[in-house]
């Protein structure tokens, strides 16, 4: 334990204080970091430089929080102390509030490893700072045009944040962008993860990653894989590691959560080492509780014990892969999104065929998703822009056979309709 | 019944602003009012179609433009034929920047266009995104912007060719303007996508498609029941284009 010192006292303590004053208000979790890295500048090498199993760095458009929590769950069942970043704080200042949260006044931080997810963005800077041991790269998907403007930067900032791994960099060999990663230009080796063609070859939509503009060629090169999904039965899969086999049961149906999971045990096995074992692994994931709006349920009312699966979306590529991942058409929905989603062209490039209805569309962009269920021929129950009301007419239908809504929703009215329902304060621990 | 032939150039390089959703509102509005439409799917190396009546260019990032670039001029000749029969183009977003006279970049360098619209694209270093809605002879045209490009006239264009005056939001052409609108070609910045928002945009496309085979296209009904979804979707963006400001999401 190496670093830690009086001398980030104040940093530390002005950092904490911050955080409680901040969270008192009720308000965002950023300004402590910002607080503690003015006072310190070196305060987040230091706290990211005494994990005596290092720091991983989770990027990729879709699945940084699952397989962040993927990643965790497997090292705990190795008897890890785990250190991680709750959901969505994942830009330099919030990494800093995150570890601050945990940090002795005098900047240890107990834990044996940190698990962190990175947006695309910052991965970069924050790897300077953090010398992570294993970059891994989940995917490209066509995610935030308006934030990012062409999707092969996205991927470019993932491929130069790869380069600053000390011991391994893993990454979708099934990815078009990802898949061409120029191995000579790392420091460290790569591994390849994926799913074997007859899995892909059994979701409707394969795996909708973003096509190679550039190159072209526009697929994956071939590479083989180190970890590989070879079986999907609902939660059940096989993934198969170093060409040896052993079933796991994921928190939620879907191929992209078996295909993050087969990530996630690629990283693992290389933070891990030679401690890794397939057992272990295999009781990591059957620990863990569906991720914050990832097949999470919550109860409908107060009484009863009818519950919402909240499906969370950001872009056209995670909801396809959700309505994709589905058990045959829903019996009770709602689909909302608000401004927090600035532009839904995307909802066109999204077969929803495996909808039949839509019970209540919601939020600002209600009217916009009726427009495009209408196009579809999905029959539209109610159009409700006021989420408040939209839950009020969820809650007011006759109790659904399976005991379940589906609610498709973007991450700001996920909040907004988990508070609703009296569930909206469980949003910081990961756990 | 006569069936409409459309064409979706590029779909796989050009199409990640749900360029698909435009080709599915002109074949979904033409079989509502009783023709069929059948959709051919084209992309590089393909022979061009027999016989078209709408084709359709989405938008993608510069280098799929760079891409497809060369296998797009030598669709020039067929473009303009088609064109100069009454043929309708619609092109949005990088797909539209290809039809301009040529796309000069930050670096210095530039795209060649097709010069089938008379103008050149800038590449800005200020992303414009937001809503944008303009006033057009077939009504507002409202939706979302998000390019980093200014379309200039080239000198001795036809300034009617602007289709649109911007009324709130930026637009893609300089002194207010969104959309250039040449015969039956649209070149535009507008996404959402621009037809599911704009039912006047694409019945005025399907208008003209179907008047070259002497067939008078009529909305009814049944065009009714989802444009019910899209003037409500349209009264809030118009909304929400005055009073929400886009101009700086930064990363
Ligand atoms: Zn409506």
């Amino acid at each position: 334990m190496t670093g830690s010192s009086i001398r980030y006292v104040p940093a530390v303590l002005a950092g904490k204080l911050a955080r409680f004053a901040t969270r008192l208000r009720g308000g965002g979790s950023a300004f402590p970091g910002h607080l503690a890295n003015r006072m310190a500048p070196t305060l987040l090498s230091t706290l990211g430089g005494q994990f005596p199993y290092g720091v991983v760095f989770v990027l990729g458009s879709n699945g940084k929080t699952t397989t962040t929590h993927m990643v965790s769950e497997i090292l705990r069942a190795h008897g890890l102390r785990v250190f991680t970043n709750p959901t969505g704080a994942n830009l330099p200042q919030g990494v800093t509030s995150a570890l601050l949260a945990d940090a002795t006044l005098t900047g240890r931080v107990r834990a044996d490893v940190a698990v962190l997810e990175v947006d695309e963005g910052f991965a970069a800077e924050l790897a300077d700072i953090l010398s992570p041991r294993v970059i891994v790269a989940l995917n490209v998907q066509v995610d935030q045009l308006y934030r990012f403007y062409e999707t092969e930067r996205v991927a470019d900032m993932m491929l130069d944040a790869s380069r600053r791994a000390d011991v391994r960099v893993v990454i979708n060999r099934d990815d078009p962008y990802l898949s061409k990663i120029d191995e000579t230009a790392l420091r460290a080796p790569v591994s390849f993860f994926g799913a074997s063609a007859d899995v892909v070859g059994a979701s409707a939509h394969g795996l909708v990653n973003a096509a190679d503009t550039r190159s072209g060629d526009a697929g994956a090169r071939p590479r083989s894989a180190e970890s590989e999904v070879v079986s999907v039965d609902g939660r059940a899969v096989e993934i198969s590691l170093e060409g040896r086999a052993f079933p796991i049961t994921l928190p939620a149906r879907g191929l992209h959560y078996a295909v993050d999971a087969a990530a996630a045990v690629s990283v693992a096995r290389h933070v891990l080492s030679d401690r890794f074992r397939t057992d272990a692994a295999a009781e990591g994931f059957s620990r863990m509780a569906p991720a914050y709006g990832r097949g999470e349920l919550v109860p409908l009312r107060r009484e009863g014990d009818e519950q919402v699966e909240f499906v969370m979306f950001k872009n056209g590529p995670s909801l396809q892969l959700n309505v994709d991942a589905l058990d045959g058409p829903p019996e009770r929905v709602l689909m909302a999104i608000d401004e927090g989603t600035p532009d839904v062209s995307w909802l066109y490039d999204v077969d929803l065929a495996g909808l039949d209805h839509v019970d209540v569309v919601a939020g600002e962009k209600a009217h916009q998703i009726a427009t495009r269920l209408a196009y579809a021929g999905i029959p539209i129950g109610a159009v409700e822009p006021d989420m408040e009301k939209a839950v009020a007419l969820m809650r007011g239908f006759a109790p659904t056979r399976t005991g379940r809504q589906i609610w498709f929703v973007n991450y700001e009215l996920m909040m907004i309709g988990r508070r609703i329902l009296g569930h909206g304060d469980q949003e910081v621990a990961r756990r | 019944m006569t069936a409409l032939s459309i064409v979706q150039l590029y779909p796989d390089l050009l199409g990640v602003t749900g360029d698909r959703g435009n080709v599915e509102v002109l074949a979904a509005r033409a079989s509502l009012a009783g023709h069929p439409a059948e959709v051919a799917l084209v992309g590089i190396g393909d022979a061009d179609p027999a016989s078209t009546d709408i084709v359709v260019i989405g938008n993608g990032p510069l280098s799929a433009l760079r891409t497809v670039q060369q296998d797009l001029a030598a669709r020039r000749d067929w473009l303009a034929e088609h064109l100069a029969g009454g043929g309708v183009v619609l092109a949005v977003g990088g797909g539209a920047e290809l039809l301009s006279a040529g796309v000069d970049l930050l670096d210095g360098t530039s795209v060649p266009g097709l010069g089938l619209v008379s103008a050149r694209v800038a590449r800005t270093r200020q992303r414009r995104v937001g809503y944008v809605v303009a006033d057009t002879p077939d009504g507002r045209l409202v939706g979302f912007e998000d390019h980093a490009s200014v379309w200039t006239p080239e000198p001795g264009a036809d300034p009617a060719s602007r289709y649109g005056s911007v009324v709130a939001g930026n637009g893609s052409i300089v002194d207010g303007y969104e959309t250039f609108r040449v015969d039956g070609l649209y070149a535009t910045n507008v996404q959402g996508p621009v037809l599911p928002l704009n039912p006047q945009l694409a019945d005025a496309l399907l208008s003209r498609a179907f008047a070259r085979h002497g067939v008078e296209y009529a909305a009814g009904p049944e065009h009714d029941r989802v444009d019910a979804h899209a003037r409500a979707a349209r009264a809030e963006i118009e909304r929400l284009a005055t009073s929400k400001r886009f101009t700086a999401i930064q990363l």
